[in-house]
């Protein structure tokens, strides 16, 4: 499943702005590579953050993956393993010889301590995507990084609210969620608050 | 003619953040100058927004609960807990959670669409 009209939307725009800031480099004196660099660059974050600007061929990907349609370039970075923890308790079984550890070995003397330390930062990073957004909420909405956040930018023609139901009108929306952009014209939305 | 002013909300969407870091690389290395990179990104709200209208007709609906929700200086900032976006053709998306930015419809010009 995918919105199909992302892609030459995302072309569009940049052929636009590309051809449009050409006279601007020119005043500035600016030589041709830089806007070929610029474009380059610029196509290449896109696909990256989950949506290439060149229309996809025709696969029937919607068939295959009703929920996760297979992107050509990704970076979905892996959850890398923040602890380099090595199983301290089971080598005790062992008569916690250290010599046996096939696995990447940090010594287990040192292991503790650096542990609390990054055991806090892990927590305060693994937290910072879900809960201490919830405390500063509109504020703290961070970028983490790779556009991880799901978000939607967007106009409103109408917000309205009877007690505790909303409705709004949006209009012109670019959604970025589970890594995948969508756009609208027109949304419509019914919360509860 | 003036040009019109357009939103500039947009850049931070994926292709806004795409473009602002492409432009800080060629700032950062000497390539261009920041005012240079500022034309860029005023070209760019005017691109997408002309884009955005032109190309894209659908229409999408968005269920949830709403979480919190902020007016401020004619901009709507919503979360909303467990979304879900019903996009043409029957597909649903959801998500633990989305940020929702909205700004007042009519194009920040004199007059509205």
């Amino acid at each position: 499943m995918s919105n199909k009209i992302v892609p030459s939307a995302y072309r569009a725009i940049i052929d636009d702005v590309m051809l449009n800031i050409r006279s601007e480099f020119e005043e500035f004196g600016v030589e041709e590579h830089v806007l070929a660099e610029l474009q380059s660059k610029w196509e290449a974050k896109v696909v990256a953050s989950g949506y290439p600007p060149n229309p996809p061929p025709p696969h029937p990907q919607h068939l295959h993956h009703p929920h996760q349609p297979q992107h050509p370039a990704l970076a979905q970075p892996p959850p890398a393993p923040r602890i380099p923890q090595v199983d301290g308790p089971a080598s005790s079984s062992d008569g916690g010889s250290s010599s046996r550890s096939p696995s990447p070995p940090p010594p287990s003397q040192s292991q503790p301590a650096p542990r609390p330390a990054a055991d806090t930062e892990e927590i305060g990073s693994d937290l910072d995507d879900d809960d201490s957004d919830e405390d500063d909420d509109v504020d703290g909405a961070g970028n983490s990084g790779e556009g991880a956040q799901d978000i939607v930018f967007c106009t409103y023609d109408k917000v309205q609210r009877v007690k505790n139901k909303w409705k709004c009108v949006l209009k012109d929306g670019m959604i970025h969620i589970n890594g995948r952009d969508y756009l609208f014209a027109k949304c419509g939305g019914e919360f509860e608050w | 003619m003036a040009s019109s002013q357009y939103y500039e909300f947009y850049r931070g969407s994926s292709i806004g953040m795409a473009l602002t870091d492409s432009l800080d690389e060629l700032i950062t290395n000497g390539s261009i100058t920041p005012q240079l990179a500022m034309k860029v990104l005023m070209q760019f709200d005017k691109s997408l927004a002309d884009n955005l209208v032109k190309l894209v007709k659908t229409k999408t609906t968005l269920k949830g609960h709403l979480h919190t929700y902020r007016l401020c200086d004619d901009v709507w900032t919503f979360i909303v807990k467990n979304p879900s976006f019903k996009m043409e053709g029957n597909d649903v998306v959801t998500a633990p959670k989305v940020k929702i930015i909205a700004c007042k419809n009519g194009d920040a010009d004199t007059g509205k669409k």
